[in-house]
């Protein structure tokens, strides 16, 4: 019965037209079968209703390790050309997907201990026997760790976040966002002011570059600038998930970082005046970024059919 | 001065129309005008009254709209201001608010001793007039009446405001005085020409039926000249108080007045034009806005309603994006003229257009498309685009038609900001050394001496981005030629059409021009008469084809 229901699944994906790497990769994505231990697959620090983070301070590898890192957003991968808070030589998405995978320290999902048996698995599942050849025509052997990160990083490209009230508004809807929210954005934006869109631009609010926001002391290293999509269900926040809300958030920008005296400090960390009434205007801003539809578009989410998942 | 006011609306585009030299295909005049600004008319009196309305000397209806200015003192002007009541403020409550008028009150015992400070009260009064402004003179009571009439009556866009002195009615009509006098509403005065004030707060104009018990009993037997409206929010006031404290419910009670003065045809001098009020400084004259919230006087705070009044008097959104002159500040743009269109620009970085002749029609991700009054759409040529809510300056290609149009900001992910202008063939700038059009004029100083030799020198000196007019060491049997550097006035037809102003006295123009190398940039040569030897600090504007720019400073040395 599971076997039936997942193939008629499966057939479902692929007469929707959709890319068939970016069809192996979602199932892979969800599939817990790709950790030492059967609990924690991709989806698990990466969950679609949170915008694809999980909810914690710093993410949690399958055998119970704390990563050092939050777990990031993978809304809009396709534009971007940096990966992961820290790594600015990781240029692909198919090299970053290698990294959970195979990390010892810490662990992520610790599938170097079994790669052998999963890639055994990918030949006899009969979910995947017909998706690997698909996703790789020609290739004589194409259940390989290689092509698992590329179906990874194939479906990772096709989650595309564009459908917020911001974006709705700035293309003629004017009632999309809240006047708080007008206000808001107009801060966001204002040189000599938060000038937050100094770091924060483009269509998804990165300048794709790493700085160090003065978080911690002595820690001079630099984080990538996170996409503000959907950042409103992405707490907690920074690289190290230290902060609870988008208003302490707020507030640690205007007092230019938590730890000012930081020598490598970020020249853009400059502090700002904030009232109130620009405070709670910035966060409806945030606010306005989060796209609902893609939180519960179902193709992005969890392919295993309910309980009969692996 | 018998007859009926003509229809308001149609007259009032009408005039402008007209003004500006512009002819407008009907269907396209329609259609743009509906979304568009209006300049509010330039007052033009003397006056009468007739029924609830306001006549202007062609028999057109004429509202008031306008702003108090701050009371007349002898104190000298802050070092780095202009001044609140200096003729920078005068011409950008015309230009820029898009007002026409200003109250000026004014202490009457010291007006009766003090030469001085009566001049001061003409010299303010007279740059108002000049700059297209009504003012309503409101001195303390007692006014010596006689006196204050003796000095004004002559100027047929001075009205004289008795407030409740109605005794006073008498004596001004006595001295001649047929111009409308404005008093408190109260019990009617039996003179047929008044305009009756009523003081208004945010307290009692909350709803529609407290604006009809205000003004209903009023507004459809006389006209009415609506007061106040200044939410204090500096202040622990029970005005304040009174003010709704989200930020858009504030806005929507103030535009609330406004729009029930537009449509019953109800004059208004709303707030006053100082720091705290409309402005926020008397340096750039920066509209106060609502967003960052207030306090009563509690804290932080130069929260006010300038924005409010300046989008309503430019039928704009305050959060949204304006094109105006780049050089006046104006909502006035000219064919071939220099724009600055600032608000949500939401370029991703700075970028400057040149240096050189030819400039893109794109910098980054954005572009700007202009509609003209015939349809058609035009690229402009961009000169620079700052960063995200910032502003960018473009030039308006020869090729747009004249009349109502529409600037847009066009973004490449499609995302499009529009601001409404008008284009005129004429509408100038005078370019100031710090770029915002006030303060030291960006001139050249051109001086042929005894010797035959000829010397030039920059009128304006700058240290970072605060500039001052240096002194012109003018003096006789030295011609001195000043070039002065503007936009928007290259399709003027001859040096007829100029009428340049220096320190109140008008001076000859001998050239003018586009300057070569300089897109958008416009070049005037006018001669400075020995007279002006050794005025100091002055004011330099002009009017071409019969437009007025702003008003930029010149130091004129030299002893007299």
């Amino acid at each position: 019965m599971k076997l039936v229901f997942a193939a008629a699944l499966l057939a479902l994906s692929l007469s929707a037209g959709e890319a068939p790497m970016a069809v192996l990769g979602r199932y892979l994505f969800y599939d817990r079968r790709m950790s030492v231990n059967g609990s924690t697959s991709c989806a698990t620090c990466h969950r679609q209703e949170l915008a694809f983070t999980d909810g914690r301070a710093r993410a949690q590898g399958a055998t119970g390790e704390a990563h050092p890192r939050s777990s990031m957003s993978l809304v809009n991968l396709a534009a971007s050309r940096v990966f992961t808070w820290n790594a600015p030589g990781i240029r692909s998405l198919e090299e970053q997907a290698l990294k959970p995978m195979f990390s010892t320290s810490p662990i992520e999902l610790g599938l170097g201990s079994i790669k052998p048996a999963f890639l055994a698995l990918l030949r006899t599942d009969p979910v995947y026997r017909p998706l690997f050849p698909r996703a790789f025509p020609g290739q004589a052997d194409p259940y390989t760790i290689d092509n698992v990160a590329r179906a990874l990083a194939a479906f990772e490209r096709t989650i595309v976040s564009r459908n917020s009230p911001w974006d709705r508004f700035h293309h003629g809807d004017e009632t999309a966002i809240s006047e708080s929210a007008q206000r808001g954005e107009i801060l966001f934006f204002l040189d000599g002011g938060p000038s937050c869109f100094r770091c924060h631009n483009g269509s998804d609010f990165t300048d794709g570059e790493f700085h160090n926001t003065a978080l911690n002391n002595p820690d001079t290293r630099k984080f990538k600038t996170p996409t503000l999509r959907n950042i409103a269900v992405t707490s907690p926040y920074m690289h190290d998930g230290s902060i609870a809300t988008l208003e302490e958030v707020v507030d640690t920008y205007a007092a230019g970082g938590r730890a000012r005296a930081n020598p490598a400090k970020d020249k853009l960390m400059h502090g700002f005046p904030l009232t109130p009434q620009n405070r709670a205007d910035l966060v409806a801003f945030l606010r306005s970024l989060t796209d609902d539809g893609l939180l519960h578009d179902p193709r992005f989410s969890d392919p295993w059919p309910g309980t009969a998942r692996p | 001065m018998g007859g009926s006011c003509h229809n308001g609306v149609q007259i009032r585009l009408g005039r402008y129309f007209a003004a500006i030299n512009v002819v407008l295909p009907i269907a396209a005049f329609l259609s743009l005008q509906a979304a568009q600004l209006q300049p509010t008319p330039p007052a033009r009196g003397p006056y009468r009254v007739d029924g609830n309305r306001i006549c202007d000397r062609d028999g057109r209806p004429f509202l008031m709209r306008g702003t108090e200015l701050a009371p007349v003192t002898l104190a000298p002007i802050q070092s780095g201001d202009l001044g609140p009541l200096s003729a920078s403020a005068l011409v950008t409550i015309r230009q820029r608010l898009n007002m026409n008028t200003v109250r000026l009150r004014f202490d009457a015992t010291q007006y009766g001793a003090s030469p001085a400070y009566r001049a001061s009260v003409a010299a303010i009064v007279r740059t108002a007039n000049r700059f297209e402004l009504l003012v309503i003179l409101s001195p303390s009571l007692p006014a010596h009446w006689e006196q204050v009439v003796a000095d004004f009556q002559s100027r047929p866009d001075v009205l004289f405001d008795i407030a409740d002195d109605r005794a006073a009615v008498e004596r001004i009509r006595a001295a001649g005085v047929l111009q409308p006098i404005i008093a408190a509403a109260g019990a009617p005065l039996q003179d047929g020409a008044v305009i009756y004030e009523v003081p208004a707060t945010y307290r009692s104009t909350r709803t529609a039926t407290d604006r009809s018990e205000l003004f209903g009993a009023l507004e459809s037997r006389v006209p009415v000249l609506a007061t106040g409206l200044d939410p204090h929010l500096d202040e622990d006031s029970a005005e304040c108080s009174a003010f709704p404290a989200d930020p858009a419910e504030a806005a929507r009670a103030v535009t609330a007045n406004l729009d029930y003065f537009d449509e019953r045809g109800i004059s208004w001098i709303i707030s006053s034009f100082r720091p705290g009020r409309l402005i926020s400084d008397s340096r750039y004259f920066n509209g106060t806005k609502l967003d960052d919230g207030w306090t009563c006087g509690a804290g932080w705070g130069m929260s006010g309603i300038g924005m409010l009044l300046l989008a309503h008097l430019w039928n704009a959104h305050p959060h949204g994006l304006f094109a105006v002159n780049g050089d006046a500040g104006s909502y006035l743009l000219a064919r071939g003229g220099r724009v600055t269109a600032y608000g949500p620009i939401f370029a991703e970085r700075a970028l400057e257009g040149g240096p050189g002749p030819v400039l893109p029609t794109s910098l980054g991700n954005v572009s700007v498309r202009i509609t003209d009054s015939r349809g058609a759409q035009h690229a402009a040529p961009l000169l620079y685009t700052g960063a995200g809510w910032s502003y960018l300056s473009f030039i308006v290609p020869d090729a747009v038609a004249a009349g109502p149009a529409e600037v847009a900001i066009v973004r490449s992910d499609r995302s499009v900001s529009v601001a409404h202008a008008l284009i005129a063939d004429i509408a100038p700038g005078l370019a100031s050394a710090s770029l915002d059009g006030r303060g030291a004029a960006k001139c050249e100083a051109i001086q042929r001496l005894a010797d035959g030799t000829t010397r030039t020198s920059p009128t304006y000196q700058c240290a970072g981005p605060d500039c001052r007019a240096v002194p012109i060491p003018l003096s006789r049997g030295v011609a001195t030629t000043l070039r002065i550097l503007g936009t928007g006035f290259r399709h003027a037809r001859s040096t007829a059409d100029f009428e340049v102003t220096v320190g109140e006295v008008s001076v000859p123009v001998l050239s003018f021009g586009a300057v070569t190398g300089m897109p958008g940039r416009d070049q005037i040569t006018v001669r400075l008469p020995d007279s002006l030897i050794g005025a100091g600090e002055t004011d330099l504007y002009l009017r071409a084809g019969g437009v007025l720019s702003n008003v930029v400073r010149l130091n004129l040395g030299g002893a007299r």
